[in-house]
């Protein structure tokens, strides 16, 4: 009895100290004038120095701390650092004419902090894993694998407002990555003064951080919990309609859901069960609803060479891909098992531009015409080409996931169900990957027969989809190899004109999903995103980081 | 006793020394390379040079002794994957959070569990015996999340209980005290349940000791019987396992953490193996079994202090 | 003080043959143990209920549609006549993936924990009874064994093993017998300085006797705690380990599997979570409950 007393006890000051402590907060809050703040979900962010950035949520601070020559409004590179700009005819030097822009410490902002970023990028000293993207600049590989010197890269800081850049050949994208936060501009004093911890997100480094975007972050930040502030010498500062931005990273969508309710966050992402919940709440106008495309696409990833476990020669028959690359039941799939991205039947998806067009907007996706052919049909006729058996019972195929998640196996095993009922195929085994590097190296080993692969776009122009299946290219992991398809690839490499690119691309695309079938289109992804009505104007950039913070407000919360 | 300890942790020493170089080349037969996850969008040339600038292209053996030589000077080394980030720092960042609310856990937990399993010991296959085993296994079975997230829907938002995150580095502890209350709430669920299991069989095999019925024999009040014997002589198999509890729970739960966004250590170790991060799998690998360790040391040690029967030296009387 | 009158008292003789008989039939050790087993009733009942399960586990998968045919018209469907349990995202019954899973998870919690308990006993029994330098070695192994970043261990295990029952009980045993092993230490430790094991020492007995005649069968009450609470341990591990290409594949599945479902999808189809946890939890509390009458059945000091 008496203990029960004191369990009561413990129970009854808990739950009063919390109503205390919970009153006080409130209090506070009251007497100041109520900022307004932003609240927003993003991933555990890395580091703050744009040349070592590698992933998404690291390069969404930069993109709304700092100042890139462009910045993207609605995906359009509209003036940032550079107030004009010009380009000799054949697109290989750039002039950059900069405005006067000034640092968070009150220093100015010259061209020379985008040489100095951009070569220490490329800098082998820095060891940064995206200095291959700079490879457009002259001289900027050598450069990079320690064959020239620093000054024989083509960029230079003419005066304090000139910035020239010579490329090493015409690249029709080199304009739009100029927003791209990787460019972002470095000083040269702050970056050598801090040394290898510049950028990290302790105390110490953070407050000696200087910014020249529309927001500097708040020396308090850990990589999980960031705060970003106002910053009142932006140069545009006046149009910039939220004082603060709160950034968290919060892995389960259960929660996030529950903190969105409760509007403890702004925005989130929708998929699985919770879309259609969210999509209700949107119905009876609680919040907004966006959709997009977004530039990734995931596709079956054959492995032909054909030489990994017992069967596996049958996926040298182009005949036997395609058939599978049939069989799959996308809508099935889209709508009602994964309940995100779009239904694929290309590879480019649509956002994607040659120049300044849309590519899909031109361009059928080649699969469509083929889909009304029989997948069992097209599979026996494979087999006899290739001289064996053409029983599809007699076979059996390795499929190989990349995670290892419950519901990433569940999908597989739709998959696999398609592929039975539809062409009849004995056995289809899930193989496993111990870790995400194990899965790297199986499918760099060729150890795979299947896979679903996936690849997000680097840049707006279907190169950066077509290339991957060069003989060469690394992550060629199905080992696809036809010359005429490395020559459509080499042309479209140094072609500039719109048209001439758009009709390459189309047979390259056309031969490598069709005619060869070397891969089997399944989907695009998605943006689905949940706002609060208050907030307006917040934009999700389809490349580089998750937000554009420059153009949105808070309007009667 | 104050050689006794020597001893260990002259033992200590050595122990670490396998777990680390065990731990290195386990680490290294792993597939991948820190460098191999970003390499996919690298050009050949570069992974190669970055590999080199790494020295990741020497010999295991060779970088072996070059972390070694490293330890020796107390240096934990450089993440790869977070850049500018020390191993020290990453302990210094994530593990207030985790033992902040690791240590709330164990308290609340170890009392409750006690006092349940005193309750259903004395009230042997009673109603209340059985409400508490049923506690005790619904505490086990039901998994963490499932519990997480039923505190989050019924008590996350009301009366301003956050539902996630955690306080920022300026707040002062009161003001970070209400993050931690469903956390600790949902992690101590379990241990509630061990607790108390293991408190009821072990109260229950000391009640049935002839020195308790000496005892009462005597005449003891049953307050005093419960709380002179039974209990100090009953709690010895919970030191047992409170001892790598603590310095499990302390370094982090990945599950709690994931459902409440704690910035804590629980995570840090998943994502260090998973990108594999060698330095710091390895700096956080000799954090945790110095904990460890040191944490059996001390549940050793507490043994002779509550149970005076039990000498660790294996001195004779 | 008072008297007693000895007139109320007579004299009803004795029968020469029956004075060296023994009244109490001869019982063995284990039939003493069945014999208090079954007065428990709820041990009893916990041990019926068990069998109904395994039960379940053998007959369940033929009393209802295939467990892995898809049926993509029947998709998250709550609990109906056509499928008691419901079904999945993929529309498979859930009814019949309950008992298939139910075979590995019910065999692997058994295996696992026997193995655990078999090392651990010896382990710790060996290493809490000698003590001294024997005990310093033992534990340091036990100390590096559960230091060494278990996730590493097991990637490398999935890297180098073929998926199999083999490789899984290995993963799932190589770290999980230390924490037997100390408890059955600890306990050794403060029995062997008990009277009755001076008294088995001064009669001679030599050091197996004692540990397994005397030790072990006196630390079975927490034995057995340890075993009933790994057991939900085992069958959640078992799904983690088949994820990363240990042990289980699909279309195969397990109720830690089954589980990790429908955790995804809790709080929109319940039942996809609730009959695998329930499952686990009965079989968890029949365990225990067995466990406690075993417990009071085989603890020789309750041996009337």
């Amino acid at each position: 009895m008496k203990k029960s007393k004191i369990l009561a006890a413990v129970l009854a000051v808990m739950m009063l100290s919390t109503i205390a402590l919970t009153g006080c907060g409130q209090k506070a809050a009251e007497n100041t004038k109520t900022p307004k703040v932003l609240n927003l979900l993003e991933g555990g962010v890395k580091t703050l120095d744009s040349a070592k950035a590698t992933d998404q949520a690291s390069f969404d601070i930069i993109q709304n701390t700092m100042e890139t020559l462009t910045v993207l409004n609605n995906d359009e590179n509209v003036p940032g650092a550079a107030e004009k700009w010009e380009s000799s005819a054949d697109g290989i030097e750039w002039t950059f004419h900069l405005r006067k822009l000034n640092w968070s410490d009150g220093k100015p902002l010259t061209a020379k902090d985008f040489e100095y970023a951009w070569k220490r990028i490329l800098n082998p000293d820095t060891k940064a894993s995206y200095a291959g993207f700079l490879y457009i600049l002259k001289n900027g590989q050598k450069y990079n694998t320690g064959k020239c010197s620093a000054d024989e890269v083509g960029i230079k800081a003419v005066d304090d407002q000139t910035l020239k850049i010579t490329l090493e050949k015409p690249t029709p994208y080199f304009f739009q990555i100029t927003s791209f936060a990787l460019l972002a501009p470095q000083r040269q004093d702050i970056v050598e003064a801090v040394g290898e911890k510049y950028g990290a997100l302790t105390k110490e480094s953070l407050s000696k951080m200087v910014f020249c975007g529309p927001f500097t972050v708040q020396d308090d930040s850990i990589n999980t919990k960031l705060t970003l502030v106002k910053n009142p010498k932006y140069y545009n500062a006046d149009n910039i309609k939220v004082d603060k931005v709160v950034l968290q990273d919060i892995k389960e969508i259960k929660t996030r859901y529950q903190m969105f309710t409760n509007k403890q966050l702004d925005a989130m992402g929708g998929r699985g069960e919770y879309l259609k919940l969210l999509k209700q709440g949107a119905e009876q106008k609680k919040w907004k609803f966006e959709q997009d495309v977004s530039p990734s696409a995931y596709y079956m990833q054959y492995n032909c060479s054909g030489k990994y476990a017992e069967n596996t020669k049958i996926l040298q028959s182009p005949k036997v891909r395609l058939a599978l690359t049939i069989a799959i039941d996308r809508d099935g799939y889209i709508n009602q098992i994964l309940k995100r991205g779009f239904v694929a039947y290309g590879l480019i998806p649509d956002k994607i531009l040659v120049n300044d067009k849309k590519y899909r907007d031109n361009v059928q996706e080649p699969l469509k015409a083929v889909m009304n052919q029989d997948p069992k049909q097209l599979f026996i006729e494979g087999l006899k080409d290739l001289g064996l058996d053409p029983n599809p019972a007699k076979y059996k195929l390795h499929f190989l996931p990349q995670g290892d998640s419950a519901d990433e196996r569940q999908q597989v095993e739709f998959f696999i169900n398609n592929w039975k009922q539809k062409i009849g195929i004995g056995e289809i085994v899930i193989d496993s990957s111990a870790s995400f590097d194990d899965f790297l190296t199986k499918i760099d080993q060729q150890k795979f027969d299947i896979t679903l692969a996936g690849w997000g776009a680097d840049y707006s122009d279907p190169y950066t989809f077509v290339e991957l299946f060069k003989s060469t290219n690394g992550n060629n992991y199905g080992k696809y190899n036809n010359p005429e398809y490395d020559k459509l690839v080499e042309k479209l490499d140094v072609e500039v004109d719109t048209q001439k690119r758009m009709e390459l691309t189309k047979q390259a695309e056309e031969l490598l999903i069709v005619k060869d079938a070397a891969i089997g289109p399944v989907y695009y992804a998605d943006r689905r995103t949940f706002i609060h009505n208050h907030v307006k104007g917040l934009q999700y950039p389809s490349f580089g980081g998750t937000y554009q913070l420059r153009y949105v407000s808070i309007e009667g919360k | 006793m104050g050689k006794y300890i020597l001893k260990r942790a002259s033992y200590m020493i050595f122990t670490m020394f396998i777990i680390v170089t065990a731990t290195f080349f386990l680490m290294n037969a792993m597939p991948g390379d820190p460098i191999s996850q970003q390499a996919r969008k690298m050009p050949p040339e570069l992974q190669k040079m970055i590999r080199h600038k790494y020295g990741l292209d020497r010999p295991i053996a060779e970088r072996w002794l070059m972390y070694l030589k490293q330890l020796l000077h107390g240096n934990f080394g450089d993440s790869f994957v977070t850049p500018g980030f020390s191993v020290n720092e990453i302990i210094k960042y994530k593990m207030p959070a985790s033992a902040w609310i690791g240590i709330q856990a164990v308290i609340l937990g170890l009392l409750i569990g006690i006092i349940l399993g005193i309750i259903a010991a004395f009230r042997r296959n009673t109603t209340v015996d059985y409400i508490v085993i049923f506690i005790a296994i619904l505490g086990v079975s039901v998994p963490g999340f499932v519990i997480a997230f039923l505190l989050q829907t019924t008590l996350g938002g009301k009366g301003s209980i956050p539902i996630a995150g955690w306080k920022a580095s300026t707040d002062t502890f009161a003001q970070g005290f209400k993050y931690t209350i469903l956390p600790t709430i949902a992690l101590c669920f379990g241990s509630i349940a061990t607790y108390a299991r293991y408190m009821r069989t072990s109260v229950l095999d000391v009640i049935n000791q002839d020195y308790i019925l000496t005892a009462q024999a005597k005449g003891i009040s049953k307050g005093a019987v419960a709380v002179k014997h039974v209990i100090r002589n009953a709690i010895i198999p919970i030191i047992t396992i409170l001892g790598p509890q603590i310095a499990m729970i302390i370094t982090g739960t990945l599950v709690i953490e994931r459902i409440f966004a704690i910035p804590g250590m629980g995570s840090s170790m998943i994502e260090a193996i998973n990108t594999n991060d060698y330095n710091v799998i390895l700096g956080l690998t000799i954090f945790f079994s110095f904990l460890y360790i040191v944490s059996l040391l001390l549940v050793d040690i507490t043994y002779c202090l509550v149970d005076p029967r039990i000498s660790l030296t294996k001195k004779k009387k | 003080m008072e008297t007693v009158d000895k007139s109320k008292f007579r004299i009803i003789g004795i029968d020469e043959n029956e004075a060296e008989s023994i009244v109490r039939p001869n019982l063995t050790y284990w039939q003493d143990a069945w014999r208090r087993l079954k007065q428990n009733k709820v041990a009893i009942f916990s041990l019926f209920l068990l069998i109904l399960l395994v039960i379940f586990c053998i007959i369940g998968p033929y009393m209802g549609p295939d467990y892995k045919l898809q049926d993509m018209s029947v998709r998250n469907q709550k609990p109906n006549a056509a499928h008691w349990f419901g079904t999945d995202i993929l529309g498979r019954d859930l009814f019949t993936r309950l008992w298939v899973g139910g075979r590995v998870s019910l065999s692997i919690g058994f295996v696992g924990t026997i193995i655990e308990v078999i090392i651990g006993c010896i382990y710790g029994g060996i290493s809490g009874y000698f003590g001294g330098t024997v005990d310093d070695v033992m534990m340091r192994i036990v100390e590096i064994l559960n230091s060494i970043p278990y996730m590493i261990v097991v990637i490398i295990l999935s890297v180098i093993l073929k998926p199999g029952i083999f490789s899984l009980l290995l993963a799932l045993c190589i770290t999980g017998w230390t924490g037997m092993a100390r408890m059955v230490r600890g306990q050794v430790m403060q029995l062997k300085e008990s009277e009755y094991i001076l008294a088995a020492k001064a009669l001679g007995s030599d050091s197996n006797r004692i540990i397994f005649k005397h030790l072990i069968p006196n630390t079975i009450g927490i034995i057995i705690v340890y075993t009933t609470f790994d057991i939900p341990s085992f069958i959640f591990a078992e799904a983690f380990l088949s994820f990363i290409g240990l042990g289980i594949q699909p279309p195969k599945t397990s109720w830690g599997a089954l589980c990790s479902y429908g955790q995804q999808y809790m709080d929109f189809y319940p039942h996809q979570l609730l009959f695998p946890a329930l499952a686990i939890c009965i079989t968890m509390l029949a365990f225990n409950l067995l466990g406690d009458g075993l417990r009071d059945a085989l603890d020789p000091k309750l041996r009337q």
